[in-house]
């Protein structure tokens, strides 16, 4: 492993490498004395074991060092050491909008939550937001600390007042020149943002607003406009939709707002008592996303069978509604899904959506077309108030590109990186270089950054103030959690000081504020600006009432005849198509600085660190393809190489390439990257009507004889028909409430139960919720002080992740009733994928607390499997008695061992002040494990006692929360006192559904799980239960044989 | 109108005394009065302002206490003799201003004041804590002891010495040789040199060795009596005992927090705005306190407690819920002159204490609520009943 080395000085950078200075060398003579110190043999040796042995212990037993108290010299009032204080902002990384709660002690933020008052996600949180607030910390030296100026190949710093007394003169020469300036940003959602562009384009006629996103979603607005005549992204409602069809669309993973989505769409997926329904997807798709692995029916389909796909769905859709057919070839799809989504559709009509992931858009009109037909406007999908995450400039970049050449400035904001993530990275490159003042805001010196003359660098967003409006009517505050860290300055008040305004980021976004609330404020008994500021900055939010009028439906403007006729011309059949898609928690790669994203393993795949290439099962057989297999795919003229994954499900002659790897710039995990962290995937995006597309056709595939090993955190596809999960279908399930559910066990219990006569805490995991999105790894991650292990620690097994989400593939239904050992283990090659999270189980007889040999571990009286570090000598006898893999043992000692994974976050002062001061930092060959929060649950039994006789004496039901729990968008996880009979947590327990993990090895767990109820075809559903009660019957024969 | 009204009932209330004064919220006085004015007054004695006691004989009447209390700074000005004269006696320090008190506020703690009992000193653990627990104890009896431990010593020596000499006397009068001491002298050296004297003295050293190894190294980490030089020379003595002032006045956080928190310069700015001097440095120690708040710059105090990071300890929990005294574990800090570690803060301290302390869980809705099993039971209730010995209560 080659090391990094990391300078302060030229000085340092030119001096010999540590080890050839022969100084150096001679520090410790480990060969002199090995020969001349040691001539009389043992005796000597034991006597100097003797001596250091001694010395190490006198040298144990030395003072302990001075430590310090440290107030304020003037209190806040508002905070006092020791208590979190909590303050509602947003996050937006250029992909997603989430309201969060960010919660900092003694003023440094140290964890994001969810804002369960906001409207958009109700307290849901997605892994990036969780993540970005360890970016804040970045390692010192990755993050830009003040504005710097290109040198030669170097950048020095520079004062801002240089800066500032420079570049307003030569944008002002270039403007009065008639030279255009370019303002380069990603989608603004921010209001604030485009007054100050607003007023920067005032200064400076000549500026023109390029937006450019890593990942565009035009089409979806272009569709509109020409259909409806209305261009824009309608708002999209899950939650009121009884069917989905979904095209190519990731809708719960990475597609557009994915938190929001998933928490709308579990809505719908919710068996209660009182309704027993569960809403229904279809999701035709070429790569396994995370929307297919939830669907009730995944069909696999190639990207250029989409085009035909849709007509045939229109088609069959129109009869029923009595519009125009259109000739459309045939598709061949596996069983008849299109007839079965398309009567299912028109069923549900007005409580029905088809979704479409691709950028094309003609596509995206057969869709708003498909819609339209099933009266969706107005019910599932809002264009009266839309979805505004994706906003237009003056141009587009590819436009822009062609006036670099006379441009006097061009200005690019740090959310974008077109020099990495444009398709044609390489015609960007050399058109800005031929622009003579290049400014970039980034934070860090990334790919873009690095070609500009200037870094301006932009506040963390945790450092400013802002608004958004993801939608229209829905007004979103940002405000600061901590002062900036360095000399730094927002984006928006540099932009304005150089167009000539000097005011703070705040009076100005009091301002828009109050201007924009002018009208509201006029209106009777509304609330006064300065009420509703307060309100607002509280809230995070403040959401415009609704003036009460139903849209009307909108009428058709156009046929949707050309983009049919212009849809299935363009259908070249291939070979070997290549899908590009995001990961869950990489994205578009904006914050591919983060480890903590990396260390998330994909809920697919379950890689950590690296992308690959998805190649079907039966695909990869024939090609003689292995996971890991390295492969060669060229399209036109790029190829990238990478190990193989074979990915069940993958449609067959499709590969699938993750995009947002493979960066080279900005930062210490990308520069880690830089030895193999993935490979970048954007130059195989393809335009096609002026947009890009994210799957091309025509690629090639070929072995190049390398092989490498992936980090994944599982490998063992399924679950070998075992009882772990548990699941059925609505049909069966509204038949019996505990259909999947009857193996019940009844052992005796010889020793007598712990008692617990105080709290019993108590977990139920819901299946059909949960959809395996990660990100309360993430959340648990920041909680805890989970430490980063790496990628090679990962191919060892010794994940450091407390909860982790298994994901199981389901096997061939022929091997399960034959009981084939040998063939369970294979997956099916479409198979159907279940999400289990698993933690630790907290079982009332805990096989680890009775072989510790010094009671490390051991029960409490709520009933938690409590871990007491200070006292583990690390046998691991725990961790190979756990039945559930959920124990992790530190290796290393991890937080402070940079030969692990080179120098990251945890080994700087900085980095480490993202820590939860009130969770113990694990030190080497100590045993580790969820704790169920345990910190959490002391706060709130203590905040109970303390205002006792006041406001709450005891934690309500749903007060104390687990960090995953937490930031749940879908509400899977329902923790809390199982010894309060009118609970949610104990109503589930006793739940029909409800099951526990390995039931038979009667180990009592805490943690209860929810079966699974899928919304199969009937057909499908009496198909699969055969196969399932054969395995159960064979199960039962061996449990009892 | 109505004010002025209410006003004049409130006064005419207020003039007929003390019988009356039964009528004021003598409770909610007193809690007003340990909020607002205890870190300057006492009612029986002079702190940093007068004793209040008898104050309804000094100052003029018409509610001048009202003005006088909410804006001490115009009652001077206007040129009220009695301001003038307790402005001057108390070199010009100014009272602070409590504009939030209202008429009622102020009546209440006077009503407070005019009830006034002195506390009897509390028995039990203010006085037992005054002794530290488990060290050697010193002082002249600790001398006397060891002195008398010496001559018997002594005397046992002689005692022995005596009787060998008496033995071997009369074994040499009864077998008819010579007496002599080299005899004697020899005898004792046999003695000295025998596989028993031997054997024993060597198991006594070694058992002695052992001991003071367990010991020592049962105290490696802690730190028990430590006493850091503080950058600046703060009395506890003065501040907490000769002025009584609260703990928690000082101490912001001890009811509420995890940490007890150090106050920042702003609290000590509270009084020292107007005490420039004090008695044992002059203007130098409280200088650096007013040149600290003054440049914006934090005083690095040497943290005396220390738990090792694996242990979380809240103040919240034990003070407020569970009712300790600062005493118990801090000691006698209002003694203290420079102050140090009273207790050791080991596990075992805490554990004892914990199988120890009666907990009434009837004083708690918390326990009333979850751990009503134990109410109405007649034995005791300690910490280690509700689950205080578990590992996760410190540890996580």
């Amino acid at each position: 492993m080659r090391e990094n080395r990391y300078w302060q000085t030229p000085e340092q950078l030119h001096a010999a490498p540590a080890g050839t200075d022969p100084k150096q060398e001679r520090d410790i003579p480990v060969d002199e004395l090995l020969e001349n110190a040691l001539p009389s043999g043992r005796r000597d040796f034991l006597k100097m074991m003797g001596f250091g042995l001694s010395a190490a212990v006198l040298a144990a037993c030395q003072k302990a060092p001075v430590k310090y108290a440290l107030p304020y010299v003037k209190n806040p009032t508002d905070l006092v050491p020791g208590i979190p204080n909590f303050y509602a902002t947003g996050f937006y990384d250029g992909q997603e909008f989430s309201s969060i709660l960010v919660k900092t002690r003694e003023g440094r933020p140290i964890k994001v939550e969810g804002n369960k008052l906001s409207p958009l996600h109700k307290g849901g949180v997605g892994a990036r937001a969780h993540a970005s607030i360890l970016s804040l910390y970045d390692n010192s030296d990755a993050r830009l600390r003040q504005p710097a100026e290109a040198n030669g190949d170097q950048f020095v710093p520079v004062a801002w007042d240089k800066l500032d007394g420079t570049v307003p003169g030569k944008l002002a020469e270039a403007a009065n020149a008639g030279k255009p300036i370019y303002l380069i940003t990603g989608s603004v959602i921010s209001p604030m943002r485009m007054a100050a562009i607003a007023a920067f384009k005032a200064k400076y006629p000549t500026a023109q607003h390029v937006v450019y996103d890593a990942i565009n979603y035009d089409a979806i607005a272009q569709a509109h406009e020409t259909l409806l005549g209305k261009r824009a992204m309608p708002a999209y409602r899950f939650d009121k939709a009884q069917v989905v069809a979904s095209f190519n669309c990731d809708f719960l993973g990475t597609w557009l707002s994915p938190t929001e989505f998933t928490r709308q769409w579990t809505s719908t997926r919710k068996v209660t008592d009182t309704n027993p329904t569960v809403s229904r997807l279809y999701q035709f798709e070429a790569q396994m996303s995370l929307t297919g692995a939830n669907a009730d029916h995944r069909i696999p389909m190639k990207p250029s069978q989409e085009a035909a796909a849709l007509v045939a769905l229109y088609n069959s859709i129109a009869a029923r509604a009595r519009q125009d057919i259109y000739n459309a070839p045939k598709v061949e799809l596996a069983g008849n899904f299109i007839e079965k989504a398309s009567l299912d559709l028109w069923e549900a009509r007005g409580k029905a959506l088809v979704v479409s992931g691709t950028n094309d858009a003609n596509i995206q009109q057969i869709v708003v077309a498909i819609n339209w037909m099933l009266e969706a406007y107005g019910a599932t999908l809002d264009l009266e108030r839309p979805c505004l995450l994706r906003s237009r400039g003056d141009s587009t970049l590819e436009a822009a590109l062609a006036g670099f050449a006379g441009a006097g400035a061009v200005l690019i904001h740090g959310g974008t990186n077109p020099a990495y993530s444009h398709p044609t990275a390489e015609a960007f490159t050399s058109a800005l270089a031929k622009v003579p003042l290049r400014i970039s805001f980034s934070s860090y010196l990334d790919d873009t950054a690095a070609l500009c003359t200037h870094v301006a660098p932009d506040h963390h967003y945790l450092e400013s103030w802002g608004d958004a409006q993801p939608y229209a009517g829905q007004y979103f505050l940002q405000q600061p959690t901590i002062q900036p860290l360095f000399k730094t300055r927002q984006f928006e008040e540099t932009l304005l000081l150089w167009a000539g305004v000097k005011t703070t980021a705040f009076d100005f976004l009091r301002a828009q504020f109050a201007q924009a609330h002018k009208a509201l404020a006029d209106k009777k008994d509304a609330p006064s600006v300065d009420q509703l500021w307060m309100q607002s900055l509280h809230d995070g939010f403040y959401v415009h009432p609704s003036d009460g009028k139903s849209a009307d439906a909108p009428k058709l403007a156009a046929s949707v005849a050309p983009a049919v006729a212009a849809a299935t011309q363009a259908i070249k059949p291939a070979e070997l198509e290549v899908v590009l898609y995001q990961k869950v928690a990489i994205g578009d790669g904006t914050l591919t600085n983060n480890p903590w994203l990396h260390e998330l393993p994909d809920p697919i795949s379950k890689a950590v660190w690296d992308n690959y290439v998805a190649v079907n099962p039966v695909d990869a057989q024939a090609k003689g393809i292995k996971t890991g297999t390295h492969v060669k795919v060229t399209l036109g003229s790029y190829s990238v190489e990478l190990p193989a994954y074979v990915q069940p499900g993958q449609a067959r002659g499709t590969v699938a390439i993750a995009l947002g790897y493979g960066r080279t710039k900005g930062g210490k995990v990308v520069e880690y990257s830089g030895k193999g962290l993935g490979k970048n995937a954007y130059p195989f995006v393809t335009f096609a009507g002026g947009l890009p597309r994210y799957s091309a056709t025509g690629a090639t595939l070929e072995l190049t004889g390398g092989f490498t090993e992936l980090a994944l955190s599982q490998r063992h596809p399924t679950s070998m028909g075992r009882d772990i999960i548990r699941e059925t279908t609505l049909s069966e399930y509204r038949k019996n409430p505990k259909a999947a559910n009857e193996h019940q066990v009844h052992i005796v219990q010889v020793f007598p139960q712990h008692p617990k006569n105080g709290h019993w805490w108590a977990m139920a995991i819901d299946l059909n919720a949960c959809t395996g999105c990660g990100a309360c790894v993430v959340s648990c991650v920041a909680e805890n002080n989970i430490a980063v292990v790496g990628r090679n620690e990962v191919k060892r097994s010794r994940e450091m992740h407390w909860l982790r989400i298994d994901r199981y593939y389901s096997t061939n239904p022929e091997a399960l009733e034959k009981q084939d050992l040998k063939a369970m283990e294979l997956p099916e090659e479409y198979p159907q994928v279940i999400f289990q999270p698993m933690l630790c189980q907290q079982c009332d007889n805990a096989p680890c607390e009775t072989v510790c040999p010094v009671l490390a571990t051991t029960h409490s009286s709520e009933g938690l499997n409590q871990m007491t570090y200070n006292r583990c000598i690390g046998t691991r006898y725990c961790a190979n008695n756990c039945p559930y893999k959920v124990r992790r043992f530190n290796w290393f000692n991890y937080w402070n061992d940079k030969t692990l994974y080179g120098d990251l976050y945890s080994h700087s002062e900085m980095g480490r002040l993202v820590l939860n001061p009130d969770v113990t930092v694990r030190f080497r060959g100590v045993m580790e494990k969820c704790s169920f929060c345990v910190q959490r649950l002391q706060d709130a039994k203590l905040r109970a006692k303390v205002n006792a006789n006041s406001t709450f004496a005891k934690p309500e039901d749903g007060e104390v929360k687990t960090a995953c729990q937490q930031s749940c968008p879908t509400g899977a996880i329902v923790f809390g006192d199982f010894n309060d009979p009118e609970s949610e947590v104990s109503k589930l327990i006793r739940h029909e559904r409800s099951y526990k993990a390995l039931e038979d090895i009667k180990v009592l767990p805490n943690v209860q799980y929810m079966t699974l109820v899928r919304n199969r075809t009937e057909a499908e559903a009496a198909s699969r239960a055969r196969t399932q009660k054969g395995a159960e019957t064979h199960a039962a024969a061996d449990h009892h044989g | 109108m109505n004010r002025t009204f209410t006003r004049g009932v409130l006064l005419s209330f207020l003039l007929l005394g003390t019988l009356l004064a039964q009528g004021q919220d003598v409770a909610a006085g007193e809690k007003l009065f340990n909020a607002n004015c205890k870190s300057c007054h006492a009612v029986d004695k002079k702190v940093i302002g007068p004793a209040l006691q008898g104050w309804k004989d000094r100052v003029p009447g018409d509610g001048w206490i009202y003005k006088w209390v909410r804006n001490s700074t115009e009652v001077i000005k206007s040129g009220d003799a009695y301001a003038n004269q307790i402005y001057k006696e108390y070199n010009g320090t100014l009272m602070t201003a409590f504009p939030q008190l209202s008429d009622g506020d102020i009546d209440n703690i006077m009503a407070w004041v005019d009830n006034y009992t002195p506390p009897t000193p509390p028995p039990g653990p203010a006085t037992a804590a005054t002794q530290p627990q488990g060290s050697i104890p010193t002082g002249p009896l600790y001398t006397g002891l060891v002195v008398l431990i010496g001559v018997l010593a002594l005397m046992s020596f002689a005692l022995i010495f005596l009787i060998v000499v008496v033995i071997h006397a009369v074994r040499a009068k009864e077998s008819g040789t010579s007496f002599s001491m080299p005899q004697v002298a020899g005898s004792f050296r046999k003695a000295a040199t025998s596989k028993f004297t031997l054997t024993t003295v060597t198991l006594l050293l070694v058992a002695g060795g052992l001991n003071y190894t367990v010991k020592t190294a049962r105290g490696v980490g802690l730190h028990q009596g430590y006493t850091p030089a503080q950058p600046v020379a703060f009395s506890h003595k003065i501040h907490a005992g000769q002025y009584g002032i609260s703990c928690n006045y000082c101490h912001t956080g001890v009811e509420k927090s995890k940490s007890a928190t150090i106050p920042g310069a702003n609290i000590c700015m509270n009084c020292h705005n107007y005490i420039e001097e004090g008695p044992n440095y002059g203007k130098v120690e409280i200088g650096k306190v007013r040149a600290a708040y003054e440049a914006n710059r934090r005083i690095e105090w040497v943290r005396i407690h220390n738990l090792p990071d694996l242990v979380y300890f809240n103040h919240a929990q034990h003070v407020k819920v569970g009712g300790v005294e600062c005493q118990e574990c801090h000691g006698p800090v209002e003694t203290m002159e420079v102050v140090y570690q009273f207790s050791d803060l080991s596990m075992g301290w805490c554990i004892t204490c914990h199988r120890e302390k009666q907990v009434d869980v009837t004083k708690n809705d918390y326990y009333l609520k979850v751990h009503n099993e134990y109410v109405g039971k007649e034995t005791a209730v300690t910490v280690s009943d509700l689950g205080g010995l578990e590992c996760a209560k410190c540890h996580y």
